[in-house]
């Protein structure tokens, strides 16, 4: 090999080391066993799978417990929730639709009533007959 | 690859593995240690596959090394955890005697006196051809970097590991006057 030049005495000064190194190379097999029993990430064939099974299960569990949750949180809350605001709807009716149900009234409201504006929200009697109702008809027309 | 066929040749290259490991962890035995152990952990849970697209050795320390840099982006206190092992494999018939094996330590405690003067880069390459005995294409393909990068960090690497080899004799101390 070309790109391997002898250098014979860095070569044997390397060679030397290697030789003291190796005697204090560690045991193959108790170092594999070692590192097995040790270290969880370690585990081989048959625990590898034992433990990406005991991780799906458990993400199983979690999901399936976190969906009951939800689901239990749902049935709880949605219609305590309608009955509420369904309450409330109606409270607001019919406080808003009549000032005897103790709906409070500001002192000023009657300066906003001003001589005519009643005749802007109701329809007008004329000799106790009322006109039409309907958008399209002529109040003119009907009284000829 | 099986998973017999693959902790035999883990086996085969344990010894390789954990100089390159201990070469990763700035010669820290401890780390080098927990680099090896989680590197396994990758290859025998299967979080690191072979794929046969270079050799198994250039793979394996690919896999050492990303390990390494992950290691000491983590917390120091992980260390403190992790199992510490006792050395079995101990080599006890043909050791040298004790006055050859005071030089061979004496020149290896020169060798890396050297190579701590040097670059990271050229450490790296250096290791990988005269230790791991891999080509400079194999250690390119580990360190990440191109056939021509890691021929510029070898060559400069050797001359320099040279100079400074030379540099820490006694006697050629004196004769060049530094």
């Amino acid at each position: 090999m070309t790109n391997q030049p002898p250098d014979p005495d860095l070569r044997e000064l390397f060679q030397e080391l290697r030789a003291r190194d190796e005697r204090s190379v560690p045991g193959f097999r108790e170092m594999v066993a070692g590192a097995r029993k040790e270290t969880p990430e370690g585990k081989t064939g048959e625990d590898m799978e034992w433990h990406r099974g005991r991780r799906i299960r458990r993400r199983v569990a979690w999901g399936g417990s976190l969906l009951a949750a939800a689901a239990a949180s749902i049935v709880l809350l949605l219609p305590g929730r309608g009955t509420s605001e369904a309450e409330f709807e109606r409270a607001v009716r019919s406080y808003s639709a009549s000032s005897a149900g103790g709906a409070w009234r500001s002192p000023t409201d009657a300066l906003l009533d001003l001589p005519g504006s009643e005749v802007l929200t109701t329809l007008p009697r004329v000799g106790g007959r009322r006109w039409p109702s309907s958008p399209g008809g002529n109040p003119r027309t009907n009284q000829l | 690859m099986k998973p017999t066929e693959l902790e035999a040749q883990l086996e085969r290259l344990h010894s390789e593995s954990f100089g390159w490991a201990l070469h990763c962890c700035d010669r820290d035995e401890t780390e080098a240690e927990d680099v090896l152990q989680s590197a396994y952990l990758r290859l025998v849970s299967g979080k690191a596959r072979y794929e046969g697209r270079s050799s198994f050795k250039t793979w394996l320390f690919g896999v050492i090394r990303r390990t390494a840099q992950e290691h000491r982006r983590r917390s120091r206190a992980q260390r403190e955890r992790t199992l510490r092992l006792l050395p079995t494999e101990t080599v006890e018939a043909g050791s040298p005697d004790p006055l050859s094996a005071l030089e061979e330590e004496e020149r290896s405690q020169k060798l890396l006196r050297a190579l701590a003067a040097l670059s990271p880069r050229q450490r790296e390459i250096l290791h990988l051809v005269f230790y791991q005995d891999l080509t400079i294409e194999e250690g390119a393909e580990v360190m990440g970097v191109s056939l021509g990068s890691a021929r510029t960090h070898y060559q400069r690497g050797k001359e320099r590991l040279r100079t400074l080899l030379r540099q820490d004799r006694p006697d050629d101390q004196s004769a060049t006057g530094s």
